[in-house]
């Protein structure tokens, strides 16, 4: 069951790669690391009206309606379920004292499925993804892509995310039905709490843009880059380039 | 012979020891004044926040903020990439005018309605010997996040006051995000650079 959902996640994701390659009119092509711009563009517009129809009034009504109280209570349980997968890709990557760390948070606030942070005074766990040990294996991050939904990413983050879908460590709880049901509202719940709590950032990048998709696709990278460079904190970022080069260009 | 070296030795190191010490003073010193125009910075905002403008006069006061504030030539400049070359003097000059009015405006949204935002000092650190980024956080009260950590890279030329080049939010740099934004308005309408007035034109039209 696990493999079929995982080969037809797979097949799907090919298959819009391979209808996005066919559509490429390089005179357009603002960036070199997104080859796809064209068809991304169309998805990005579906996401964006999906957003706009859906999300937001959602998000919204969460800020307004849920309890300061409760909404921190949601984003420690949002933040709690991740950790199994924190613990795995940080062992992948041998950060073991973060996969410890990630662990002991883990099963400290198992005590009430991460609702309340007892372990809030300490540092937290660094955040690791399937992404950053792809990357760390040396896996080169491929073209950019919009998926439908989920937006936009590197062809490597996507294809993480796919399989962080698939290995779902809370599959050993699928003979209990709440946990279950529980557990497939997960993604939903992360969203609208993700989309609360930058509500206003999201806002603004989508009112106040020029061209929403290349301000989009630009602070992708640029919180990706510090993500994949989080070991690494002298690593030039993109401003820094920016700046490098702006000397020399006269 | 002997006492020549000697003396060469301890002008040597005189001079090592001044210029160590000077340019110290000097970095420490840009360092300190970055973080003070910041501070300086926020109170100015907090003065228009606790002021009943218009939302004409708080678009003009934003505007006054970002002429004094922020280094506009600069930052046209690296707005657009290597498209700055191909623009003509008067196009140079009217985008420099118009992304000025563009950061303003957005500002003025984005800020003039909260009550009173805070800056939490963190770190000012030279970044070779031309720039300088305070760090701290931005603690904003009544929006769904309320602590927000911010970059302010400065330019500190030897002859200037330091200005702001650039601002980075949560480690994303809002001058490389204008760039993308500039160089696919121009890819996008063949090479051209008025395309990118016309479109700032239009945005703050709406």
């Amino acid at each position: 069951m696990i493999l079929n959902r995982f080969f037809l996640t797979i097949a799907l994701f090919l298959a819009l790669l391979s209808t996005s390659c066919s559509s490429v009119d390089e005179g357009s092509i603002s960036n070199r690391k997104d080859p796809l711009e064209i068809t991304n563009r169309k998805i990005f517009a579906f996401n964006d009206n999906l957003d706009t129809v859906v999300l937001e009034p959602i998000a919204a009504g969460y800020n307004k309606v849920i309890p300061s109280h409760a909404k921190t209570a949601i984003n420690n349980h949002v933040y709690w379920v991740g950790l199994p997968y924190n613990t795995i890709n940080s062992a992948l990557q041998r950060k073991w004292e973060n996969a410890a760390i990630s662990s002991l948070h883990f099963t400290v606030n198992a005590l009430t499925l991460g609702f309340v942070n007892f372990m809030k005074e300490d540092e937290p766990p660094q955040q690791r993804d399937f992404g950053q040990t792809l990357a760390f294996y040396g896996v080169s991050e491929g073209p950019y892509v919009v998926v439908p939904v989920t937006g936009g990413k590197t062809s490597r983050h996507a294809f993480a995310e796919v399989i962080n879908f698939v290995i779902n460590p809370y599959s050993a709880f699928k003979e209990n039905k709440t946990i279950d049901q529980a557990i497939s509202f997960q993604p939903v719940l992360s969203t609208i709490s993700w989309r609360a709590r930058n509500f206003e950032l999201v806002n603004d990048l989508k009112y106040n843009s020029l061209d929403t998709y290349a301000k989009a696709r630009s602070a992708y990278y640029q919180n990706r880059f510090k993500k994949i460079q989080s070991d690494n904190k002298n690593a030039p970022s993109e401003a820094d380039s920016l700046f490098d080069n702006l000397d020399t260009e006269g | 012979m002997f006492s020549y070296l000697k003396l060469l030795i301890i002008l040597f190191f005189t001079f090592f020891l001044n210029f160590t010490l000077i340019s110290n003073t000097s970095l420490a010193s840009k360092t300190e004044n970055a973080s003070s125009i910041v501070h300086k910075l926020i109170e100015r905002i907090h003065s228009i926040q606790e002021t009943k403008y218009t939302e004409e006069e708080k678009r003009t006061e934003f505007l006054q903020i970002i002429q004094t504030f922020f280094d506009m030539n600069i930052i046209a400049k690296a707005s657009t990439g290597p498209y700055w070359r191909t623009a003509t003097s008067n196009e140079k000059k009217r985008y420099t005018e118009l992304i000025t009015e563009l950061i303003a405006d957005v500002t003025a949204s984005q800020l003039g309605d909260i009550s009173k935002i805070e800056f939490q000092l963190q770190s000012s650190t030279p970044k070779g010997d031309k720039m300088v980024i305070v760090s701290g956080e931005l603690l904003v009260p009544n929006q769904s996040k309320s602590k927000i950590n911010v970059n302010w890279r400065f330019s500190t030329p030897d002859s200037d006051v330091p200005k702001i080049i650039d601002v980075e939010f949560e480690n994303i740099s809002m001058l490389v995000a204008q760039k993308e934004e500039s160089v696919a308005i121009i890819r996008k309408n063949g090479g051209v650079f008025s395309a990118l007035i016309t479109a700032i034109e239009e945005k703050l039209r709406k």
